[in-house]
């Protein structure tokens, strides 16, 4: 979409991951975006998150919809695929490009407004049927793009720039997603990128639907006193209930913890998830204590991040329809189109 | 609509100065230059690439603001 490209300098003493690659080779083109956009941070993250896990850029499709925070994917990941969807649709795009190749890594990028204004039915959806993904939404709360309305989150009594209230009950997507099944659930906030960073690579890592919300301050519209979606606020009010950590299997552990404070996971590649709880009596494999606990300290003002949720024994949309090993793009016209009389014994056996 | 003014990440081809982006009406945003003034429309510059221009149409009220919104921002 955007024309400007950064020049393609390399220096030598660049630090390069397992693969060969350099921070440079998961950046995109310059952003268009206000300085100081939190927006720009999650990409920032996205970018650190893939470097740090070694992804081949190729096997990457990053997806999105309508807003400033759909533009992103424009500036990172420059070799991925990518397609720009339209407002709210980006989920059954995503949907679609999944069963037809489950081979790629799925990101999906979203707004508040593209989420949880007009793409509602969309989000829910797709993560009640399990597709296996990485969706963030880069919430702050307006609809940066089209000038600083109310969204779906913003809350109750938050104010605009021109002082005007919100009268709706906000949404909240990561209790929402915890309700209709996603089976990784993460919250985050752009001004935090050690939090960031690991919650995305465990949620790359994740075979299931990922989902992390992160309050991404408008520093046009949205960055008031007043707001609860400025950078000031979120910052007074942030509750981390964990800190992540991902280890590689070949490297030692370095940091040593309390007992019973830590928590070790075993993630499907062979790494661990270290989770160091900062509040021991939070149980982030338990969902309905993770409903509870975030309506709880929503209540007192409190905004909840870290590891929210994850369900150890996730599945996905193609283990649920039971299709084949092999992505179904790959699959032959012979393999697809097995004949008449395969077709005609598919037939009788759903009568 | 709101009062739209904000620097961007983006910096100015000539200057290397950070483009203010203002929004003048509903659908019509310019970028500036705040140091040398050169302009565009928002769209072209940043989506098409389009070069900022000495001769863009910007009035002496909108560079009046561009100057003020520089100076605060440049001031500590
Ligand atoms: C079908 C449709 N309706 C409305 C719009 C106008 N529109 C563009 S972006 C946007 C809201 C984007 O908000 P959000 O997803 O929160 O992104 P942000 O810009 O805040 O990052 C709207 C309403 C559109 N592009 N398409
Ligand atoms: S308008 Fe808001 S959301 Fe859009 S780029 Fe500017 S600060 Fe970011
Ligand atoms: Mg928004
Ligand atoms: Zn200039």
């Amino acid at each position: 979409m955007t024309y400007i490209v950064k020049p393609r300098l390399r220096h030598p003493a660049l630090p390069v991951n397992k693969l060969g690659f350099t921070h440079r080779d998961y950046e995109g083109t310059v952003s268009t975006l206000c300085a100081g956009c939190g927006h720009d941070s999650i990409s920032a993250a996205i970018i650190q998150a893939c470097f740090e896990l070694a992804i081949e850029p190729h096997r990457v499709a990053k997806l999105s919809g309508i807003g400033c925070s759909s533009k992103t994917p424009t500036y990172f990941l420059g070799q991925s695929h990518g397609f720009n969807s339209v407002h709210g649709r980006m989920p059954s795009v995503l949907t679609g490009a999944n069963l037809a190749n489950k081979d790629l890594i799925y990101l999906g990028v979203s707004g508040d407004g593209d989420s949880a204004s007009i793409g509602l039915g969309q989000f829910v959806h797709c993560i009640r049927r399990g597709v296996n993904m990485v969706y963030i939404t880069e919430n702050n709360g307006v609809y940066g793009l089209t000038k600083g309305q109310f969204s779906a989150t913003a809350d109750k009594g938050s104010k605009s720039k021109g002082g005007a209230s919100n009268m709706d009950t906000a949404l909240d997507l990561a209790s929402m997603a915890l309700m209709v099944g996603a089976s990784f659930v993460g919250r985050s906030f752009s001004g935090d990128k050690e939090q960031m960073v690991p919650l995305i690579m465990a949620a790359m890592r994740h075979p299931g639907p990922a989902f992390i919300d992160i309050v991404s301050p408008c520093v046009a519209f949205n960055n008031h006193a007043g707001s609860t979606k400025a950078y000031d606020f979120v910052r007074a009010h942030n509750e981390a209930v964990n800190s992540l950590d991902i280890m590689e299997p070949r490297n030692p552990i370095t940091v040593e913890y309390a007992p019973g404070t830590t928590e070790e996971v075993a993630l499907h590649d062979g790494s661990t998830l270290r989770l160091a709880k900062l509040d021991a009596s939070y149980d982030p494999h338990d969902r309905i204590m993770a409903m509870a606990y975030l309506q709880a300290k929503a209540a007192k003002g409190e905004f909840v991040t870290g590891l929210i949720y994850m369900d150890r024994q996730a599945g996905d949309l193609h283990a649920n329809l039971g299709t084949v090993d092999a992505p179904l793009n790959s699959l032959s016209e012979k393999e697809l189109c097995p004949g008449a009389k395969a077709l005609d014994g598919f037939n009788t056996s759903h009568r | 609509m709101e009062p739209f003014h904000a620097f961007l990440t983006h910096t100015c081809g000539h200057c290397r100065t950070p483009l203010l982006r203002l929004g003048l009406s509903e659908n019509n945003d310019i970028v500036v230059c705040p140091v040398c003034l050169k302009a565009g429309a928002f769209d072209e510059v940043l989506e098409e690439g389009v070069e900022l221009s000495d001769g863009y149409d910007v009035s002496d009220d909108t560079k009046r603001l561009v100057r003020r919104l520089w100076a605060e921002r440049a001031a500590p």
